[in-house]
């Protein structure tokens, strides 16, 4: 019986022993591949008379699959969105940036990377970006994914500067530095169009988020000024948006629930009620009370449930959210200082437009006069005009000038483009890409729209 | 489908265009009364609570005149000029252009009625 146990132990741990023996080690090139392409197959293929033959388990391997033969053009068609599993077409060999550099780098988060990893690309799954920015991915960075077909985003240095300051506030190093006298809490990134402002917001929050950080982020801040009711508080003279309140909560709650029933309540004075969207005020009731050991999770679930309070309850977390010190806060608006599509009753047959400012929910989180990490972003594709040189309740050094790609960033993307077949393997030189860098002026769009036309 | 002081309203269409079907309100008015009742440009009429619909209804009624009421005043407008056998009341009877047109040829859509 003895006999019997110790065969059936040893033939386990033979068998494991085999099964480790026949695991291949990682092929070179595989490693030096993207985490999210790590389990590409990449078959041979031979190129013969304009079409692709794949060599896979099939026999004869060489044999044209019949009613699937494609030119080199049409290869780029079969290339799909990034998903898991990749498709078949995926080389892992073309992943060669401007100089022989790698063009991607391999993360599993924007923590580590350094100042050696700038100017390369980051890729993760549509997934993974959905996970992490689940109120919603910018319109830049979508229309980037669709027209590449990858989820890849390049690592700017004008990012890992704002990332890094960020750092320095949150863990301040032991000796002082002229660095840390330069860092900023309070930052609006300006720039000419299509310099990358959303996506690096974007990305900034993505860092946080994995970093542990609580991260209120509105990707269109365009929202919070447009559609909805709007109804004049009783209070105060703001004008209450009890749509929009709901949805920023709601949209808050996504990413950030788990935490949230952690950190507790620190303000006891009753959330003041408004008009409910389309229902009137509540009768006989102009406040509610929050129970004694709330959490910020119970907050906001009841301002989502009640109409009436979304408002109040909005405004009451801004002032909570403040008060929380055991982990870092950062509040990141894009689309930020937007004009407003509301108009005042003035008389019965007269209007007035009303400002941003008038409305309660843009009021509580306009100023950024505060002590709390705010970043917003200011959007040229939904505001008329520059960015105002004196910002009203702005800290007089908190803009920062977001560059256009430089030379090497060009170098960078048009490689990517090349290796995401948008531009044409044997028409690619060094001198149409820099032509096409300068006619766009380092405009990423621009550079995306004529990059196909080299 | 609802009907709102007798016009019919598509659910899909927008506040300020569906307010504008209603006889007696137009682009301007529908502008102001969608601000007085605090309801942005985008929201659409199935968006809408009853109450909400009840209020843009009575205020709609209040303040401009719409539907019935427009019509009867139009309607006693003519009547005015008939009786008083102005010549605008005559061309009403008589249903030719009152405007100065030309009937020497043309003016068939006002003589709807003599063709019939």
């Amino acid at each position: 019986m003895i006999g019997s146990f110790l065969r059936s132990a040893g033939t386990a741990v033979v068998s494991q022993c085999r099964r480790s023996s026949l695991l291949p080690p990682p092929p070179a090139l595989l490693a030096a591949a993207t985490r999210s392409y790590a389990k590409a197959k990449t078959p041979k293929t031979t190129l013969n008379r304009g079409k692709i033959k794949i060599m896979g388990p099939r026999k004869g391997g060489g044999a044209d699959i019949p009613g699937e033969s494609f030119s080199p053009e049409d290869a780029s068609t079969s290339f799909e969105l990034p998903t898991d599993p990749l498709p078949f077409t995926y080389d892992p060999a073309l992943d060669v940036g401007p100089g022989g550099r790698p063009l991607f780098s391999v993360t599993q988060s924007l923590a580590p990377l350094t100042r050696k990893q700038s100017n390369t690309y980051v890729d993760f799954s549509l997934e993974e970006w959905n996970a992490i920015l689940p109120e919603g991915i910018p319109a830049g960075m979508t229309k980037e994914f669709e027209e590449t077909r990858r989820c890849a985003v390049m690592v700017r240095q004008s990012f890992l500067d704002l990332r890094d300051n960020f750092r320095r506030i949150s863990n301040p190093p032991l000796r002082p530095s002229n660095k840390n006298l330069n860092v900023k809490k309070q930052i609006v990134l300006d720039g000419p169009v299509s310099c990358g402002k959303s996506i690096t917001l974007a990305l900034l929050v993505h860092w946080a988020r994995s970093e542990g950080w609580l991260v209120l982020y509105v990707p269109k801040g365009k929202e919070w000024t447009h559609g909805g009711f709007y109804y004049r508080n009783p209070n105060n003279d703001f004008w209450d948006t009890p749509v929009q309140a709901a949805k920023i909560l709601q949209d808050f709650l996504k990413f950030n629930e788990a935490r949230l029933q952690q950190l507790p309540c620190q303000i006891f004075d009753p959330v003041p009620l408004g008009e409910g969207a389309g229902v009137g005020m509540m009768k006989g009731v102009d406040s509610m009370e929050m129970p004694e050991g709330s959490t910020l999770y119970d907050l906001i679930q009841t301002g989502i449930a009640y109409t009436h309070a979304s408002v109040g309850v909005l405004v009451r977390l801004r002032k909570e959210i403040s008060l929380v010190k055991d982990i870092p806060v950062l509040f990141a608006v894009d689309q930020a200082r937007r004009a407003l599509q509301l108009d005042k009753a003035v008389t019965v047959r007269s209007t007035r437009p009303i400002h941003a400012k008038e409305l309660s929910t843009v009021n509580a989180f306009r100023s950024m006069l505060h002590d709390d990490m705010m970043v917003g972003a200011f959007s040229h594709s939904t505001a008329v005009g520059k960015l105002r040189q004196e910002l009203p309740d702005v800290p007089i050094d908190a803009r920062v000038m977001l560059p256009r790609y430089n030379l090497d960033e060009a170098a960078t993307v048009c490689h990517y483009y090349l290796r995401q077949n948008l531009i044409h393997r044997d028409r690619f030189t060094e001198d149409k890409w820099k032509r096409i860098y300068y006619i766009s002026n380092g405009n990423g769009s621009e550079m995306r729209w004529l990059a196909p036309f080299i | 489908m609802s009907y709102i002081s007798g016009a019919r309203s598509v659910p899909d269409s927008q506040v300020r265009i569906a307010s504008t079907k209603m006889d007696g309100i137009g682009h301007k008015k529908a502008i102001q009364v969608r601000s007085r009742l605090g309801i942005s440009g985008n929201i659409k009429m199935n968006e809408l609570t009853k109450s909400q619909i009840d209020q843009m209804e009575q205020m709609s009624c209040q303040d401009h005149v719409v539907h019935w009421e427009l019509k009867r005043g139009e309607r006693a407008d003519i009547e005015r000029f008939i009786s008083l056998s102005r010549y605008r009341g005559i061309r009403h009877q008589d249903g030719s252009p009152l405007r100065g047109q030309r009937t020497h040829t043309n003016a068939r859509t006002c003589r709807k009625q003599i063709r019939k």
